[in-house]
This record gives structure tokens, C-alpha cells and sequence, in this order.
């Protein structure tokens, strides 16, 4: 699931490849990612990062951003007053014709309300509890979503449900407040009173990302007062829990320093300042609050630089909870995470025993399945992002060794239980290829009883392609629209139907033949198509539904990365995934869209291209340039 | 355990000087109305989904004009009982609109769910559109507009505000895909100085848990032995520390994100009422009875079945639980929410409420064969809203099961309204407007003319009971064809007037003409 907070973009008549993308704000740190040429068949852009051209009452450093042209990768970049995005120029995405990007439109001064998982997490890591707080109400945000929606805010349900699970972590904590969190060894009202000054002065600060006035320590003490009434520990309590669900803590400041409108009430266009550079790493990175070594940067200054910050971006990747973290952001571009709420057919797994028809075990075991699918190739293989598409490789329990057999193990490595995962690999004779036929993939992107050609395409168009936007759907209760879903041609009156209609594959025919379904689903239906060997649970398979031999030939449509392309299955179609350079510019925009909370609608865009230029394919090179480049720091001040 | 009616006195004591300073205005409220004061006026407006099947015969009287001696059919027979206190309106249309970019090309979603969804509650253009026909409110929902300008229905821009203002709750949220259109029945005014529409828009989701909603507005159960006084004076300590905090980030922030923030002020003075009514004292009223705690109901959505596409990414509870064919989740989750906003009501917590059965695009599940009546084909059990456009006679009946167990479930609270007395010493109902409506007119093609609507209330809201109203003399066309309907606004613009306010216009020119005459006298 995706949040809907989408990143406008700009028009783009007046832009050209000659003249890269114009800066739009500055960024004082000079981090932006040096302007590149276009990776792929277009001609190289020509010309470096111009300069930005911005009010630049921020951004003082200034510099020569765009300083030279032509040959790839090396301009632009240096400069404090450009986004850094000169220079590039191609789509990269298999062989198009260049066509000038679009700026996204820079992102505006804002809070960023936590996921709830967010805070969960950081109330966990803040209290050092051994599991995190979860709250039921959402305050709108979508279940399993991919990222965290910039736009959403606290409401009733949701400010009453953070004060309930504060009352819990405070029962949790009780005993340890006064030993381990806060002990003090003063005996007096005013020796507790020191205690609980001096504790939260160092507390809040690290619940809340920054540094705090002096006014809010009083105003916590105050709090510290009403609840030492009944003892110390009381107040100690009564201030965790009042920073825990303050506006301070639920929120990002995503603000830059502290600014004065002018005579027309505008604010300048700034940047993050180093401590919210802190937290936009640590939430990003970590899913939590930032570490002792990020906030001792964002106090010295460093992450102000982008030495700093690449310093930090290397340190944190290095960290097994940051991989953890890595790991579960890529397994959401996925969507695996849905398959929780994908029910299946009991039929389809009739394999198993009756005591392991359990569903919710079986997706727990997909779930862990894949988890550590990724984590082999992220971070005990390659760390690319193409063999994520590719890998033969399956881990199995006992229960998923029975369901999806024909694996082949190491010598004496079968699974022997359902807590033990493995690594097997898939028969060869399936043709499997990569996390597109993982099995939870496919669970997660099926119905409960048969395949779904239009969710398996649609997702692959917009989260594997990463192509702009599909219209809206049509309205299906016109006679025109019902018509084709009878798999009929809808200009010939009293037509009969084309074919038997009784499967996935006779309505995809149908619908790619005629408008008014065809312009959408010519587009993303063939996307599915390749994987029709694959059932609703990710069960291989040659007969479809209706009991007709799978034909996985596929042509696409102009309209897409692989225009042109005819292949057969899967396989063919995650190698040209990874020729094409798709996946790889693809898995740029996801993570952008990760990084900023904020979805991208154009494929095409200057500064995504940059960063798409500089990524080798690994996954520690696609995270380290995204969060590097200026436009992540970037931001445009607003109005009074 | 700390008794719910906490004495007054005893209450003031307990509380720190500033804390008691706080409550004495809506303890002198409270008790001003226990002592014989008129009750107050309500509003409840209740929404349930995909509108009528195959059309309007299932729904409306055989009757060509407006008459006080009708018989209803098959979908709204349930609300007999309670005719006297109904006015069924029958040619009203749901007119969309929209002010921004609409990917769907056809005007802020018309016919179809999404956008009648936005557009019956907000009656305004939409901002534009998202993703899939999300459809984004462009205005305050009328519930809350009108907690905005009325005097009497205890908004926070009056005197005695009521502690929690309204309430927004549902039974299931569940939708073809996760757009937030069809999940949300009230919104707050759009967001000044943002652009894009998504981020404009301010949806008050529902909330789906009746055991929350207990917890959250009538204070829970507390542990044996607590004192309520001082916890309340603790806590009364950090919801001060809060609103500080959030003044402080209202001081930093650009324009664009103050209106997010003043959502957020309401939510922490909302957490304020809530720990009133958990710690300290609520009421005298006679009426007021704490109810008790309703269940924490599990979600069913195991029990989908069969086919058709599964978007939603969300939890739910459907209309049974398997191998248990008495057990009926969804209808008691449902009513335990009406109820909840009943004694909120009686209470005087709000005077406010939005309810939704479901998400427009409904994904509860039920039986395949349902009351007798079975979809077409192989009868599994299936998710409302897939069958809706089959269109064949059986599914059709089977739909008419489904619309007319909506309303058994809504009519048998409702019956409670009317029998259950209030603080005047008149019913419930007496004082309570409650709306009664659909998104779409006909679910199989989503025809958004003549909405299916009802509205209630006894003899203190001026509904004119007892009548089925055909609408006449509009330049709108019925399902039937010609002219004679008029835009839905003109229902809310003859509404507005029973609670004090004045509104000549809503919408864009096309969405109104004006106070609908025959529904209130």
C-alpha cells in the first residue's frame, strides 16, 4: 500500500537538456550530487548544474554549481546555490529517445507527522523498552503503507490512543523509573527536584531531535511539580509521558532555522537545519530516533556539510538495525507486507497437513520467507538491486518445503521444522526469477481464489516500472465498458462474445482489444501476463483456471520502458528489467518517494535522474545518493 | 471501583485550583441543563452504502405525489414504526462539482461512490482528484459547518461548548482500494495556502472500535482504588504541557501547516474531555446513565471468500463469523456505535455525530445466500459492493437483503431514539434530526439521481413525519426522465434553519437552488 501525498511536478516546456534543471533552492551544505550526463541511449547532457537561482538568502555558501558540461558525471555539485541536478539528461530507461526532464517541485517547510510504527519505534528506542507500543488508531494512515504520509495529522482517536499506550509503557517502566531511568539519590523535595531538572534536560532533547529552550524545560518541571506532589517517581512519569505524545515528539520539524517573513509575509526558501538532517536520516534509515553519534553530529555541526552527512550515511549503512530497517522498506516497495490481509482458498492449500492449514501461519511464513530473501541478497550477496529481480534462491520451512515443492537443497539441509528457514533453489523447469514469484509477492497480489492479472499488472506498472500515472479507471456500468468485460466488442452491435470468457487470460484479451479498457490495460496487463504460471498462493503452474495450457508471451506497448520488447515468462522479462537499467532507476524513484514521504508522479524528473546516474545498483549506493542530494535538504520557506 | 457520578463537591476538592477553575464552567453547564432546561437539539447523520437495487420500487411507496399514507417496500419496510417521525424525500440529486484537476474528467466524481460520497457531505467542489477517483473535499462536511455557525449545537465558537464536539464513528471502513473518499463521511475545511488537494483536505476518519469509543469518551473503566481527583489534576498538568507545545510549533510553522495544527489543538482539548470523563466527575444529569463497556470485536476478514478483486489493505469485521451463523458482527458492532453516540447525546457530550455502516464502495462480507435470497451463480460469500453491479434479478434480491438488513439494524436503534427519554422529558427523538442516506441512487451503474434519503425527528426538530415527499418543480431530471428534481444541497440549505442558521447557498451554482420546502415545517 502507497500513501497518496503526491509530489507535484513542474512544467516543463521551457526546460531543456542543454540546460539541465535550473536549482531551485539552496542547499548551504553544497551536498548536492554532482550533475550527471544521461545513462542511456539519449545523448550525454551537455552541459553542468547551472547554478540555482534562488533568492538565496539562505544557502550563503555559494559556489560554482554547473562549472563544466559534456562529459558525464562530472559537473555541478560543488556549488552551494544549485540543487545539484545539472547535467542529466535520458530517461535511462531502455533506449528511448531523450526527452528533457521536469524539476519535482521542491518540497515546502513542514512538519511530518511519525508513522505510527515511527512512533512506536521511537518510543521503544527512547525508553529502551523490549517491544514497541502500538497504536490501533492510524490518524488515517493506511495499513502496511509503503511509506509515511507527510500529509496526515493527529486526531481525537488518535491523540486518546497515544495517551492510553503511554499509560501502559508507564506501567511497563514503573519499576525501573526511578532505578535505571531516572535514579537519583537525593531524599529532599528540592534534591529530586535538581534530579528531575537535570534528567530532563538531557530526556527531552533526545525525544524530541533538537535542542530545547529554556522555556520548555520549565514547562516540563511544572509537570514534574504536579505529579512530585504523590512522590518523585510520579513526576518522573508524569513528564514521559507528557513528551511522549506532545506535538514535539509525534512530529519531524522539517522547518530550517527560525526565519522572519518579509514585508510581503514570505518566508525564505531554506534548508534542514543539522538536527533535522539527524532525524531525516535516522527515521529514513534507522525507523527511529537518531543515535548517539547523529545527534553528537547534528550538535557539532557537521551534518551542516556534506562530508558530515556522508560520513553518517556510511556509519549508519554499516549497522545491522539499519539493514533490518533497509530491508523491510524494500520488502514494502513490494507491497509483501499486504499479504496479511489476503486471505486464500483453503483448496489452494490442501497440500498441508489439516493442522498446518493455517493461513495466518502460512503468511507469517512468507512473510519471514522473503524477509530473509532480501536480507541474502542485500546483504550476504551482491547488495544489488538487479539480483533481487533474478535470484533463484527460495528460504523454506517445513510447512513451505510441503506447499512449494521440488526444491532442491545443500546436501542434508532440508528443512526439518517449521522455525528453521532454509535456503533452497527453485526447479529449474518453473522458470521462477527473482522476488516477482517469491510466493508472498504473488499471495499478496492475487484474489483469494484465482489470479489477478489487473493488481499483479498495476503493480508492476507503478512500483517495478515505475511508470508516470495510468488514467483513471472508466466507469464500468457503461454499456461500452460492460461490454468488453463481457469479452465483447463493444462497436458491433449484438456482437458476440470473442471467446469463453471463463478466464483471467480471455478478459485480459478483451481488454487490451478495446477502449475503452485498452488504453490502460494494454500498458500494464502484459506485465502480469508473464507470471501466469504462477497461481494465487505462488504456486507453479501450466494449466490455467479454466484449464488451458499458459502461454506467457508478451509484447509491450509503446508507452513502456521496454517498448517493443517481445519476451516469453518471466524470466525474460526480469532480464530485461535488469538490461534495460529499469529496475535500477525505478528502485531511485521508490526510494525517493520513501525518503521525502512523498510520491513522485513523473518518472522523468532532473534531479531523480542525477541520482539515478550515480547509484552503482547496490542498495548502500541507492540510499547514500538519495539522501544526499540537495533536494532532500531543500526547502521552500512558505507563507506567514 | 470510583463511581461514575462523582460528587461534585468532593470532585472540586480533589482538583488543584487551576484544574477545578476548568471544569466549573461545564459542570454549571451540565447541571444548568439537569434542572429543567430545554434539551438541546442533535444531529446524527447516518450513512449506508450502494444505494438501492435494481432502483427506486424497492425503496420509495407507489405513489406519484407527496402523501402521509404510503406503505414501504421491501428496502426501507423496516423504518415503518417509525414513519410518524419520517420524511421520506424522494427527487433530490447529487450534483458534484469540482474547482481543481479531476483525473476522472467528469466533475468531482459524479455517479459514482467516491465522489457522492464527498459531495452529499460537503455539497461544495472538490479540490480535484488523487490517484484512482479520490475525490478530495473541498469544504467542511455540514455537520461540521453547521457545528461552526449554530448556537445551539454546542461547537467550540459558543458559549458551554459540549467536551467533545462530535463524533465521527463507523462500523467498517473497508474499500476497493485504499482512496480516502468513500471511508469518510465529515471533514473539517480545507487546509489555507496548501495546494495540492491531498494535502488539503481534512478528513475526520471514523473511528471503528466501539470499545475505543467507550474508552475514549465516557472514561473507561478505572483500576479499584484510584483517585481520580489527583490523577486528574496530574493529568490535567500534561494536557497544559501539550497545548504549550503545540502553541510554541504554531509559532514556527508556515501557513500551510497551522491548519493541521489547529486539528491537533482539538484532538489534545478532546484527550482533556476524555480524561475528565475518566477522572473527574461528568454529570448530573438524570439521563445520563454510563453504558457499559460494548466488545473488542476480532476482524473477520478470513472469511473472504470466492472471487473478486481485494484492495483493501484494512481490517474489518463482516456480517458473521464462520461456523457461527448466529453470531452476527457487523450489525452489533454497528449498533453498539449508534448506541454509543445515543447516550452521548443524552449525556450531552455532543450533539453531533456522522455514522457510517461502511465505506461507500462496501467491503463487508456476507453470505452468498443472505435472507433467503441468493447472488447468481455460485453463491459465496462476497463482499458487498462486487455484486452490486451484476445486475441479474437474483443478485438483485439478494441486494435488496443486504440494503434491507441496513435498515433493520439502523431502525431497531433508532426505535431506542424514539422510546428512550430525554432530559425535557420529551423521547430522544423529540430532539434529535437524524439523516438517513446513500451515495448512490442505484448501485448497479451508480445513477445519482433521486439519493435514496430519509430524515427523522420528533416534535421539537420541525420534520414533518409521516410523509413521503416527492419533489416537484425542479430543473433536475429523475431516474424516470424529465424534469422536477432539485440539487441535494436544497436539503441541507431547509436544514440549516432547525438549528439557527441561516444559508442561502452551498456549492457552486450548479449544486443549489434553495431551501427545500415539505421536509421541515
Amino acid at each position: 500500500m502507497r500513501a497518496t501525498f503526491r509530489l507535484g511536478v513542474l512544467a516543463a516546456a521551457a526546460l531543456s537538456v542543454a540546460a539541465g534543471c535550473q536549482g531551485h533552492i539552496t542547499d548551504p551544505t553544497g551536498s548536492g550530487n554532482p550533475g550527471t550526463a544521461g545513462s542511456s541511449s539519449g545523448s550525454a547532457g551537455t552541459s553542468g548544474g547551472t547554478a540555482g537561482s534562488s533568492s538565496g538568502s539562505a544557502g550563503t555558501s555559494g559556489g560554482t554549481a554547473g562549472s563544466s558540461s559534456g562529459s558525464a558525471g562530472t559537473s555541478g555539485g560543488t556549488g552551494g546555490t544549485s540543487s545539484g541536478t545539472g547535467g542529466t539528461s535520458a530517461t535511462g530507461t531502455g533506449g528511448s529517445t531523450a526527452t528533457a526532464c521536469t524539476p519535482i517541485t521542491p518540497l515546502p517547510r513542514r512538519l511530518w507527522r511519525l508513522s505510527v510504527e515511527q512512533w512506536g519505534a521511537a518510543v521503544q528506542t527512547l525508553l529502551g523498552l523490549t517491544t514497541a507500543p502500538v497504536l490501533s488508531s492510524r490518524g488515517g494512515e493506511q495499513a502496511f503503507a509503503f511509506f509515511s504520509d507527510a500529509s496526515l495529522g493527529v486526531d481525537n482517536p488518535m491523540q486518546f490512543d497515544m495517551y492510553t499506550q503511554a499509560e501502559t509503557v508507564l506501567t511497563t517502566i514503573d519499576s525501573t523509573v526511578t532505578t535505571t531511568i531516572a535514579p537519583c539519590t537525593g531524599t529532599t523535595a528540592t534534591a529530586q527536584t535538581t534530579c528531575a531538572n537535570t534528567w530532563v534536560s538531557a530526556f527531552a532533547p533526545k525525544a524530541y531531535r533538537r535542542t530545547l529552550d529554556a522555556s520548555e524545560v520549565t514547562n516540563l518541571m511544572k509537570v514534574y511539580a504536579q505529579g512530585a506532589m504523590q512522590d518523585y517517581k510520579t513526576g518522573i512519569k508524569l513528564m514521559i509521558e507528557a513528551i511522549i505524545i506532545s506535538p514535539s515528539f509525534i512530529y519531524r520539524t522539517e522547518l530550517g532555522a527560525p526565519s522572519t517573513a518579509d514585508a510581503s509575509g514570505k518566508y525564505p526558501d531554506t534548508t534542514l537545519t543539522p538536527y533535522e538532517v539527524a532525524s531525516q536520516l535516522a527515521f529514513t534509515l534507522l525507523g527511529t530516533l537518531p543515535d548517539a553519534a547523529l545527534t553528537a553530529a547534528a550538535a557539532n555541526g557537521s551534518l551542516g556539510t556534506a562530508s558530515g552527512i556522508q560520513t553518517q550515511i556510511t556509519r549508519l549503512l554499516a549497522l545491522p538495525a539499519v539493514q533490518a530497517n533497509l530491508t523491510n522498506i524494500v520488502l514494502g516497495w513490494f507491497n509483501i507486507s499486504q499479504l496479511f490481509s489476503k486471505t486464500k482458498d483453503t483448496a489452494l492449500i490442501s497440500a498441508l497437513s489439516a493442522s498446518e492449514q493455517d493461513l495466518t501461519g502460512i503468511e507469517s511464513d512468507l512473510f519471514t520467507s522473503t524477509q530473509q530473501y532480501v536480507n541474502g541478497v542485500l546483504w550476504s550477496g551482491s547488495g544489488k538491486i538487479d539480483d533481487l529481480m533474478t535470484s533463484q534462491t527460495i528460504y523454506v520451512n517445513q510447512r513451505l518445503a510441503t506447499l512449494y515443492p521440488g526444491l532442491t537443497y545443500a546436501a542434508g539441509k532440508a528443512p526439518t521444522s517449521d522455525s528453521t528457514f532454509v535456503a533452497a533453489t527453485w526447479p529449474a523447469s518453473q522458470g521462477r526469477s527473482g522476488i516477482l514469484t517469491q510466493p508472498s509477492y504473488l499471495w499478496s497480489a492475487s484474489d483469494p481464489a484465482a489470479n489477478s492479472i489487473v493488481k499483479r499488472g498495476k503493480g508492476i506498472h507503478d512500483n517495478v516500472m515505475c511508470q508516470d500515472s495510468l488514467g483513471s479507471p472508466v466507469d464500468l456500468s457503461t454499456p461500452m465498458a460492460m461490454a468488453v468485460i463481457a469479452c465483447t466488442n463493444p462497436s458491433v452491435a449484438g456482437a458476440a462474445p470473442d471467446s469463453t470468457c471463463d478466464s483471467e487470460i480471455l478478459k485480459s484479451d478483451a481488454r487490451m482489444a478495446y477502449q475503452p479498457c485498452k488504453t490502460c490495460h494494454s500498458q500494464m496487463d502484459p506485465y502480469s501476463r508473464v507470471l501466469q504460471n504462477f497461481g494465487p498462493i505462488g504456486n507453479y503452474r501450466t494449466l490455467d483456471e479454466a484449464g488451458r495450457p499458459i502461454d506467457p508471451s508478451v509484447t509491450f506497448v509503446p508507452s513502456s520502458p521496454l517498448a517493443g520488447t517481445s519476451l516469453k515468462g518471466v524470466q525474460a522479462f526480469t532480464a530485461a528489467l535488469v538490461s534495460s537499467g529499469v529496475i535500477d532507476g525505478c528502485s531511485v524513484q521508490q526510494m525517493a518517494n520513501y525518503a521525502m514521504g512523498a510520491e513522485l508522479q513523473k518518472y522523468n524528473t532532473c534531479e531523480i535522474n542525477t541520482v539515478r546516474a550515480l547509484t552503482d545498483g547496490t542498495v548502500k549506493s541507492l540510499f547514500s545518493n538519495v539522501l544526499l542530494a540537495s533536494f532532500m535538504r531543500a526547502r521552500t520557506g512558505g507563507t506567514k | 471501583m470510583i463511581s461514575y457520578k462523582f460528587a461534585r463537591r468532593s470532585f472540586l476538592r480533589g482538583m488543584g485550583a487551576g484544574s477545578a477553575a476548568l471544569m466549573v464552567p461545564l459542570l454549571r453547564s451540565i447541571e444548568a441543563r439537569a434542572a429543567g432546561a430545554a434539551a438541546p437539539l442533535r444531529l446524527l447523520i447516518i450513512h449506508h452504502p450502494l444505494g438501492t437495487a435494481s432502483g427506486l420500487a424497492n425503496w420509495r411507496p407507489n405513489a406519484s405525489a407527496t402523501t402521509t399514507s404510503f406503505t414501504l417496500p421491501v428496502e426501507s419496510a423496516p423504518f415503518a414504526p417509525l414513519q410518524k417521525y419520517m420524511s421520506m424525500v424522494d427527487g433530490v440529486n447529487c450534483v458534484t462539482a469540482t474547482n481543481g484537476k479531476d483525473t476522472t474528467g467528469n466533475h468531482g466524481g459524479q455517479n459514482t461512490h467516491e465522489g457522492g460520497m464527498v459531495a452529499l457531505m460537503t455539497g461544495v467542489p472538490t479540490l480535484g482528484s488523487v490517484g484512482q477517483q479520490d475525490h478530495c473535499a473541498g469544504g467542511a462536511s455540514i455537520d461540521q459547518l453547521l457545528l461552526q455557525k449554530s448556537s445551539v449545537l454546542g461547537g467550540s465558537n459558543f458559549a458551554s461548548p459540549t467536551p467533545f464536539q462530535s463524533l465521527q464513528l463507523a462500523a467498517d471502513v473497508r474499500s476497493d482500494r485504499d482512496e480516502k473518499a468513500p471511508r469518510v463521511l465529515s471533514y473539517l475545511a480545507p487546509k489555507s495556502g496548501v495546494s495540492d488537494p491531498d494535502q488539503a483536505r481534512q478528513p475526520l476518519f471514523p473511528d471503528t472500535s466501539p470499545l475505543n469509543v467507550y474508552n475514549r469518551i465516557f472514561g473507561g473503566t478505572l483500576p479499584t482504588g484510584t483517585t481520580g481527583a489527583q490523577i486528574l489534576a496530574q493529568k490535567e498538568s500534561v494536557i497544559t504541557y501539550l497545548k504549550a507545545d503545540l502553541a510554541r510549533l504554531q509559532t514556527l510553522v508556515p501557513a500551510s501547516e497551522k491548519d493541521r495544527l489547529s486539528a491537533h489543538a482539538q484532538a489534545i482539548s478532546q484527550l482533556e474531555s476524555s480524561l475528565q470523563a475518566m477522572y473527574g466527575t461528568t454529570t448530573t444529569n438524570p439521563v445520563c446513565t454510563k453504558p457499559t463497556a460494548p466488545p473488542s470485536y476480532s476482524n473477520t476478514n478470513g472469511s473472504m471468500q470466492g472471487s473478486g478483486s481485494v484492495y483493501t489493505s484494512l481490517a474489518g469485521v463482516d456480517y458473521y463469523i464462520p461456523n457461527q451463523p448466529t453470531s452476527h458482527p457487523h450489525a452489533d458492532l454497528g449498533q453498539n456505535q449508534l448506541r454509543l453516540i445515543k447516550t452521548a447525546f443524552l449525556c450531552d457530550l455532543c450533539r453531533v455525530a456522522t455514522f457510517m455502516w461502511s465505506a461507500g464502495t462496501n467491503w463487508v462480507v456476507f453470505p452468498g445466500t443472505f435472507q433467503g435470497s441468493s447472488i447468481a451463480g455460485n453463491p459465496q460469500s462476497t463482499p458487498h459492493h462486487p455484486p452490486s453491479h451484476a445486475g441479474d434479478s437474483a443478485t438483485n434480491a439478494w441486494l435488496n437483503q443486504v440494503d434491507q438488513f441496513y435498515s433493520v439494524a439502523t431502525s431497531t436503534v433508532l426505535q431506542e431514539f424514539a422510546t428512550t427519554p430525554d432530559i425535557d422529558g420529551n423521547m430522544l427523538i423529540d430532539n434529535t434530526v437524524i439523516v438517513y442516506f446513500t451515495e448512490v441512487a442505484r448501485a448497479s451503474d451508480h445513477d445519482q439521481r433521486n439519493i435514496p434519503l430519509l430524515i427523522f425527528g420528533g416534535k421539537n426538530t420541525k420534520v414533518k413525519g409521516g410523509t413521503y415527499l416527492k419533489v416537484t418543480g425542479g430543473s433536475l431530471a429523475p431516474q424516470s426522465g424529465g424534469t422536477g428534481n432539485r440539487p441535494f444541497n436544497d436539503v441541507w440549505l431547509a436544514l440549516a434553519p432547525v438549528f439557527g442558521v441561516t444559508m442561502s447557498s452551498l456549492g457552486a451554482q450548479s449544486q443549489y437552488t434553495g431551501a427545500l420546502p415539505g421536509i421541515f415545517s
